[in-house]
Formats: C-alpha cells, structure tokens, sequence
C-alpha cells in the first residue's frame, strides 16, 4: 500500500486554519450581535471564538498526522484500493472497468506544495468520486496516463 | 432520403394551441385571483396586468407551434424549433433508446399525445414532442422502430439483445406478463398504509374539523384553561374516546384516499415485454407508459409490509441507470408489479434474469440491536420530554424502554443478506421491508465503512454501489462482524473482477473466431 506524500499535511494543516478562521469570525459575529445583548448569556465577550480557536488549534495540530498515517493507497491487478478515515474508516475498491474518466485538480494551496487531487469517476450514485489527495504533480500525470489505459467503455 | 416512408417537416397537431392554452391560462390568470379573493373591484390594476399578459403570450404560443416541425428519415430525427433564435436539433435513429407516447387528462379529452424520445447517451439529448395525435404517435413509432430494424440488419453479427419470451419482429402481439384489476388495484391501495398519506389526511382532518363550530369552542375553552386543566376536569374515559374517534377517523379517511390515489396511478396496471425492455402502462385520468431497459436494468427491490407479508403480497420495483446512463442523475426507479404473490414476482425474476430467491438470509451480529437501541434512545429524547410534561411523571418514561427494546430486536430479526449465483441480496425493514437483489457484475465501487462506535463493537458496514442507487435505496449490510465484512468485502470484489475478465476473455475469444 502507498502513501500520500508528507507534505499532504501541510496542505491539510492550511486548510484546517482557514476553517478555524472562518468559524471563528462567524462565532465573533454572532457574539457580538446576538449573544452580548443577552443578559442572561454567562460568558464573557469572545468566549466563543476562543473555544473555536482552542479547539481547533488542537483538530489542527493532531488530525493532519492522523489522516496521513490512515491514508493508503493501492493499484492492484484489476482495481483501485483505498483505505482512508480516522474516526470512520473506509475502505473502498474501484474496478477500473468501472472508471469513467479521471481528473487532476490542484487548487492553489496544492499548487504552493505542488501537490495536485486525482479525481476518479465511477458511474456509482453513491460513493461516486473517489478522491486521491496529495500526489506530487508528475506522479498524478502518471497514474492518470496510467488508469486511462484501463478504463475501457464499458455498459452500465 | 426516403421521403414517402418518413416524415418531413411536420408541425404538431392543430390541437397543441388549445391544450398549450388550457395549461397556460392559469398563469395568466393568476393576478386576477388577487381581485376575486381580495374582492376589491378595483383592483382593476391586476386584469389589466392579465390582459397585458395574454397580449404578450397568446402570439408566442401561436408562433412556437407555426416555428415548431418535426422530421424523421432513415438516418435521423430532426426537430427544428425557435422564432428568433432558429434551433434544430438533430438524434440518430440508432441512438433513440426508446419512444414514450403520454397522455394526461387534458390530452385524453384531446385525443392527442406527448412523444418522448429518449436516447441512451447524453441526458439533455431528449426529443419531446408536445403534442401530436394519437395515430401521428403511432405512426412515429412505427417509422422509427422500422428504420431502426433496417439500420440493425445492416450491421449483423452484433451482440442480441436479452429476450424474453418468444416474440417474433413481424409478430407485434403484446407480449403481457403481468396485469392487474380494478379488484386488485382496489385491494392494493387498501393495503398500502403509506405514511405519506397518513400525514396528508391528518392535514386535511385538521382544515376540515376547523369549521365544526363546536370544535373551535372547545379548542378555545382547551387554551384558556390551559392544557392541563382541561385533561384534569375529563375523566379518563372521555379523554380516550376523543382521542381515540379521532385517531380512528384519521386512520379512515388516509385508508380511503390511498385507495382512491392507488387506482388513479395503478388502474389498468399492465407490463409488457418487448425486445430487450419491459414496458410498464398504468393510470385511471392519465396514462403513463414507461420503459425498463433490461441491459440498464441494475437492482430490483421487492416490498412489502407486515399486511401484505401475511397475505402473501409483494412489491416488485427496478431500478435503471436511466436513459441518460453514466452520471447517475438519470437513474431511476419503477414499479414492475405493484402487487402480486410471491410466486408470481419468483417467477419474474427467474425470467428476467434466471435467479432464484433464497429462502434464508445471514444474519447480521445481534450487537446491531445494542447500537440501534442507543440510537432510538436518542431519538426518542424529544418524545420522551413531551410524555414527561404531559404526565408530570417519571415513571411514564419506562413505558419507552420497552418499546425501544423491541424496535431494536425487530430491527435485527429483520436484516439479512445471502450471495447466491453472482448475486446479492439485502433485507432490510419490518414495517417497509425491501429485499434488494444486485447482480454482482452491476457493482460500481465497494466500501467497507465502520465508524468509531461500530469498531468498538468489532462491527462494520459494506457499502454496494451500482448505477442506479436511487436516493434512499442504497442496499447496504449494516453492521455485520468486522472479519466477516472484510471477507465479503474481498469476496464481492473477487467475483466481480472475475466476472469481467471472464467477460473480456469471451469476447476477444469471439472476435478471435471470427477472423
């Protein structure tokens, strides 16, 4: 099974501030329009946002290594293996008859790691992307020349 | 071209502009609602707003229908359309999957018809012809089925389509494997008890006990007094009447309207095989006709509920990946045999697609009941909350312990799955029970999905994904031993690559012969 690459985590890590700040403005808002006119409200101004920073400083500083020692990959014979998931673990299988076609998309956080995503599509309703984060650009390139060998049309 | 057999740039049927009217007319008309219930004569801005309106749409109707032709030669099915903007859509013969012909209630009093080309590719791709008359339809059909026989014996040597039964091509005898009577349908909407309803009727039992003028007194003296109070001052006897005429009078008239519903959509129920699909016609005021394509043809879901188990009475719906096919959105489902003995839905399946039911399922691990129990605990707090309030006592809430106890027990008992033959099957539900087969060479992707409660417990959940896993129909094993799960996880994946490569090897093993 292969591994992402390490610098994943910084990715991750980037994007895990973001969210925090993002919550944390919008807790700050409702704070100070809402929660602070109450009378009854027993927090102080701010409490808010910081049990968001706090707890998300902590998400932020454990979970990208805990994602990235669970994150595994596999190209086997004839499907793709992926096994993923801290609190729920997800193990999937992708034939790759079953492929309908592939994306690298790299946003621009990835772009700054050189990083891109491998998008796979499935004519699956449910689980129907599957996602490959954290690949080193040539490398995506590769295994999307790579798939696209075996994606064969194929009926549903 | 071949023009005498085609059709060349036909327009639609003269009757199109009386039913486009009938069905626009109410948007036209809608701001003089405002006046009729305002009853403010002068409002007279609203009309003026209406006329201005129908001043604007009446000539875009006439122009759509005069802009609007249709033409089908050997080769394609053209449709031009547009005023301004001039649009010509062309669909190869070949492609058209299917023709559907529809008619609603205003379209019967018409005697004309809607005709739907769906094509197998792209989903925006459709042909939608509305409205011609029916032998228009007809001959449509009859034109494009004939062109495509042409275009079919061309190319000879290509895979044969599934059949079903003998039917010869000369030979147009519907070939009807299952239809329903009025008796039927009648006994089916009076065993259906679908919730839906039930909340419906208990909407319109609250509209209508709103002008009961004895009602509204008593509901009043209910609020002055305060809940309480009122429950205090009845005897115990009268509280469980009201509650009970009222229960039983909801129950009566969602029984009664489900009934009626159920013979508007199922009357006339019938299903029919034609090459390579099975076609579906039903519907008391507008008939609907659908097709089920066999090679799209994904999962096929039995149901029932605890009435129509003990009667022997089961549902059968299929589910397609839909004319569009790849993406999904198109995936739909669509009820086979609304109602039928398990014997005559058995021996559906076994013709569509030679499997037989198993009679016994594997159970999953009883530690599902532990973790449903908590669930419902859960989901019971709001419940448990209001009992409280209403009794002012604690001890009322042990009344629910029993009650989830059993939920979770029937929920277990009534879970199950076997493979048998390349397929799957998943039973799930007491009240709603589906017992869904897929064939393993259906299979999109497989997930192996526990979360941190169901490792706890050593538990996990496999995932089966095909292309037409409509919302709320996933066929999933919940909860099932984590060893077991990996090795059915493993096991369904074998199979399946097997059964390509088994597949693939035919086929080249064919193309090989045939060099």
């Amino acid at each position: 099974m292969m591994q992402l690459n390490p610098d994943v985590k910084s990715v991750w890590i980037i994007y895990y501030i973001r969210r925090t700040l993002f919550l944390m403005a919008i807790t700050l808002a409702v704070d100070y329009f809402i929660f602070s006119d109450l009378e009854k409200w027993p927090f102080f101004f701010g409490f808010l946002p910081l049990l968001i920073f706090i707890l998300g400083g902590i998400y932020t500083i454990v979970f990208p290594k805990l994602k990235y020692n669970n994150w595994f990959f596999e190209l086997k014979d004839d499907e793709l293996q992926l096994k993923r998931g801290v609190i729920t673990k997800i193990d999937s299988t992708a034939p790759y008859c079953r492929i309908q076609h592939i994306d690298i998309a790299q946003n621009i956080v990835e772009r700054m790691f050189g990083l891109s995503s491998l998008v796979i599509y499935t004519a699956g309703t449910k689980g129907a992307d599957l996602v490959i984060p954290g690949l080193p650009h040539y490398y995506a390139q590769e295994l999307q020349s790579k798939l696209k060998e075996y994606t064969i049309e194929d009926a549903v | 071209m071949n023009h005498e057999n085609g059709i060349w740039e036909k327009r639609l049927h003269p009757l199109t502009l009386v039913y486009r009217l009938i069905t626009t007319l109410p948007n036209i008309a809608f701001p003089i609602v405002f006046v009729l219930y305002g009853g403010n004569t002068e409002d007279w801005i609203y009309i003026i707003i209406s006329i201005l309106l129908g001043f604007f749409v009446l000539p875009g109707l006439f122009l759509n229908y005069y802009y609007f032709d249709y033409s089908i030669t050997d080769s394609e099915v053209i449709i031009r359309s547009g005023i301004f903007s001039k649009k010509e859509r062309h669909i190869k013969i070949e492609r058209i999957q299917n023709i559907s012909v529809t008619q609603n209630f205003i379209h019967k009093i018409l005697n004309i018809a809607k005709v739907q080309l769906e094509t197998a590719g792209d989903a925006t791709t459709e042909g939608v012809l509305d409205s011609v008359s029916k032998a228009d339809a007809h001959h449509i059909k009859e034109v494009v089925k004939a062109y495509q026989n042409e275009k079919e014996a061309e190319k000879t040597g290509e895979n044969a389509e599934l059949l079903i039964g003998n039917e010869s091509k000369e030979e147009e005898d519907e070939n009807v494997i299952f239809s329903m009577s009025l008796m039927d349908t009648i006994r089916y909407g009076a065993l259906r008890f679908r919730p839906v309803v039930l909340a419906a009727s208990a909407w319109i039992f609250s509209m209508v006990s709103q002008f009961s003028p004895k009602w509204t007194e008593q509901l009043e003296q209910i609020l002055e007094s305060g809940y309480k109070d009122y429950i205090k001052q009845l005897d115990v006897f009268m509280i469980t009447l009201y509650v009970l005429l009222g229960v039983f009078s909801i129950l009566f008239i969602s029984w009664l309207i489900d009934i009626l519903l159920t013979v508007n959509t199922y009357h006339k129920f019938k299903l029919v095989s034609e090459r390579g699909k099975l076609v579906t016609s039903q519907g008391l005021f507008s008939t609907r006709i659908s097709a089920i394509p066999l090679k799209k043809l994904q999962m096929m879901v039995i149901k029932s509920n605890p009435i129509t188990r003990k009667l022997n009475f089961f549902r059968l719906d299929m589910q397609t990946a839909g004319f569009g096919g790849g993406d999904g959105s198109k995936a739909k489902s669509e009820t086979a045999i609304p109602f039928a003995k398990i014997s005559q839905i058995k021996d559906i399946i076994q013709r569509i697609r030679g499997v037989e039911l198993p009679f016994e399922f594997n159970k999953v691990s009883p530690k599902t009941i532990r973790r449903a129990a908590i669930r419902y605990l859960f989901y019971s707090v709001p419940f448990g909350f209001a009992l409280y309030f209403s009794f002012d006592s604690f001890w009322i809430l042990l009344v629910l312990i029993p009650i989830i106890a059993f939920a979770a027990y029937i929920r277990y008992q009534y879970r199950g799955y076997n493979v048998i033959d390349d397929q799957i099957f998943v039973k799930q539900g007491f009240w709603f029970q589906k017992i869904s087969v897929i064939p393993i060479e259906k299979i999109q992707t497989l997930h192996k999905r526990s979360t941190y409660f169901q490792r706890r417990l050593d538990l996990a959940t496999v995932e089966i994904d095909t292309a037409a896993t409509v919302y709320g129909s996933d066929a999933s094993i919940i909860d099932i031993d984590e060893e077991v799960a990996t090795e059915i996880f493993d096991e369904l994946n074998r199979l399946f690559i097997e059964n390509k490569n088994m597949q693939k090897a035919e086929k080249t093993q064919q193309t090989n012969t045939e060099l």
